[in-house]
């Protein structure tokens, strides 16, 4: 049997070289894996992990981290500096070799992929010191009732103590891959059905966090990874050019999945419009 | 097991192929001096039929793709040198001198003499079959500067990245470009004639229009085989095998590659920087993400070719 019996085109990719994929997006486009408060990116090392980047990445004026606003401390006009990081990437496509997968999502179902990550966390707890110092004194006794309020101060971003209080939690996802058109274009895009992270208590708290990575990957981080089926021009002299648009093959019979997620590969079925 | 497989049908190369035939034009004229005469052509020419067959031993055949010539005027411009005949005395004068003298009649002063244009459109065919391999090679872009970047090296035009490269390395090329009518040397002489008639050279002139005729062939250095000397004139000294062939044989069987791909290749565009803020100025984009792609190979049966690669 031909990969293209049923399509143009057949592309396929093995687990090891898109586990190598995302590891050249990590090192090319650390701002993907790496949230911190401006305080934290202006001084690197103060990160729960180093980030490994692209020595030439600097000179094309591209940052290390994507700043975040700090976490403001409710009721105060103060706020701390944090940080988010996502490391040690991994998928694992159908059937599940790379990746072990904890007891509410395993087994992994056919035609998914398994995601291990481990997300850590830093904040930036002020000195015991700085804390004391900030505490505001009680309203003047004296003060003229009919005066009007103060505006608002100002937010005010605690310094970071000399390094950030650490914790990482691994956690783990099922998904899919799917082609999905936008603006009259085909991308395909991975998805999320569940997620879960290592076990800890109270369980609404492992429910919460669960949440929080959940909306993040989803909203944030994942269509970032969607790829374009991209139209392609051939030269064939000075003034004749091919166009070349490919478009995927509509699940069928022949197709059952496209894309499909077997045997350690992600595997697409592509027809071509040439024109 | 290779990171990447791609694997493209017959189905498909077919359809790029009829494509190719279905918009391919050229058109084209130039004129050389070549020496005793001058030639021009002003061709405009499209592709019909032909195949492309994947086969069962790994090569590749393009067959009797035609090139059509809906155009081909082959324009010839011939000087003969010049001579003038001398006035000649009628009625001498017997004290000296001349009475009656005949106008001295100069011959052959323009330049050319004669032009003869000839519309070969419908009289030349031309065929290519082609059979080959295909092969991969990486090609190191010498010029790009040691220190510089894969990013800095795409913003050049054209750029300076690497590529890895798709030929057709060629095992058996049959090309017959221009093949010509026997009616054309009926055509030549029946042109060169009417072109020397035209000249409205003078009875007086010795051996009259045969000798003209004559002549004109000779400068053309026609010998007896008229389709043999218009091959060579049209193919090898107006050099449209080699017109032809860097619009279209290029594409098949020299160095330019069928295919590039860059390397690095770019996965994910540019992007906005994430830091920009509304009240500043937008910091600098986020370059592209590129993959670099590692022991890519090629090859064939029948029914597809399949490429095959690892990331670095």
């Amino acid at each position: 049997m031909a990969f293209t019996d049923h399509c143009d085109v057949f592309g396929a990719f093995h687990e090891d070289g898109f586990n190598r994929i995302i590891g050249h997006i990590r090192f090319q486009r650390p701002s993907m894996f790496n949230y911190a408060t401006q305080a934290i990116a202006d001084n690197p090392g103060l990160l729960c992990r180093p980030i490994e980047a692209h020595p030439r990445l600097n000179q094309h004026g591209n940052p290390l981290v994507t700043i975040i606003d700090p976490l403001p401390l409710p009721g105060t006009n103060f706020a701390l500096n944090f940080s988010v990081q996502l490391v040690d990437v991994k998928i694992d496509f159908h059937p599940s070799s790379v990746v072990t997968l904890p007891a509410e999502l395993a087994p992994l179902g056919v035609q998914r992929f398994a995601l291990s990550l481990r997300v850590c966390a830093g904040i930036g707890c002020p000195p015991a010191q700085v804390v004391s110092d900030l505490i505001p004194p009680p309203p003047d006794p004296d003060a003229d009732p009919n005066q009007p309020p103060p505006p608002p101060p100002p937010q005010v971003v605690l310094p970071p103590d000399q390094q950030l209080i650490c914790v990482c939690l691994d956690a783990f996802a099922a998904g899919g891959l799917r082609f999905r058109e936008y603006f009259q274009h085909f991308y395909l895009e991975p998805f999320i059905d569940r997620i879960e992270i290592s076990d800890i208590q109270p369980a609404d708290l492992e429910s919460g966090i669960e949440c929080v990575i959940d909306a993040t990957l989803r909203l944030g981080f994942l269509p970032k990874l969607r790829i374009l089926l991209e139209k392609m021009a051939l030269d064939i002299t000075d003034d004749v050019t091919i166009s070349v648009q490919p478009k995927p093959v509509a699940v069928s019979p022949q197709v059952p999945n496209n894309p499909a997620l077997e045997q350690d590969e992600v595997r697409a079925f592509i027809d071509l419009e040439v024109s | 097991m290779p990171h990447l497989r791609v694997a493209a049908s017959e189905q498909a190369f077919k359809k790029l192929f009829a494509k190719v035939v279905e918009k391919f034009v050229l058109e084209k004229s130039d004129s050389k001096d070549l020496g005793p005469f001058t030639a021009g052509y002003d061709i405009k020419i499209h592709l019909e039929g032909g195949s492309v067959d994947l086969r069962a031993d790994n090569t590749v055949q393009v067959k009797e793709l035609d090139i059509k010539w809906d155009r081909l005027n082959l324009s010839l411009g011939i000087d003969i040198p010049g001579f003038c005949i001398p006035g000649i005395c009628l009625i001498p004068n017997p004290l000296g001198g001349c009475i009656l003298e005949t106008p001295e009649i100069c011959l052959f002063d323009a330049d050319p003499d004669i032009s003869i244009v000839l519309p070969l459109g419908g009289l030349i065919t031309s065929e290519i079959s082609i059979t080959g391999r295909l092969r991969t090679r990486y090609n190191v872009n010498a010029d790009r500067p040691p220190d510089m970047d894969q990013w800095d090296a795409q913003l050049p035009d054209p750029k300076l990245t690497n590529t890895w490269q798709l030929f057709l390395d060629p095992q058996f090329v049959d090309i017959d470009l221009v093949d010509v009518a026997d009616t054309v040397g009926d055509l030549l002489d029946d042109a060169i004639e009417a072109a020397v008639e035209a000249l409205g050279v003078p009875d007086v002139i010795a051996g009259g229009l045969s000798a003209i005729v004559s002549l004109v062939r000779d400068v053309l250095d026609i010998g007896d085989d008229i389709q043999e000397w218009l091959s060579d004139l049209l193919g090898v000294s107006l050099g449209l095998e080699n017109i032809i062939g860097q619009a279209l044989i290029e594409h098949f069987v020299t160095d330019d590659p069928l295919f590039e791909l860059e390397d690095p290749y770019p996965i994910l565009d540019k992007a906005p920087n994430p830091n920009n803020k509304a009240v500043q100025p937008p910091l600098p984009d986020l370059v592209p993400v590129k993959l670099p792609i590692r022991d890519l190979t090629v090859s064939n049966n029948d029914v597809e070719l399949v490429l095959e690669g690892n990331v670095g």
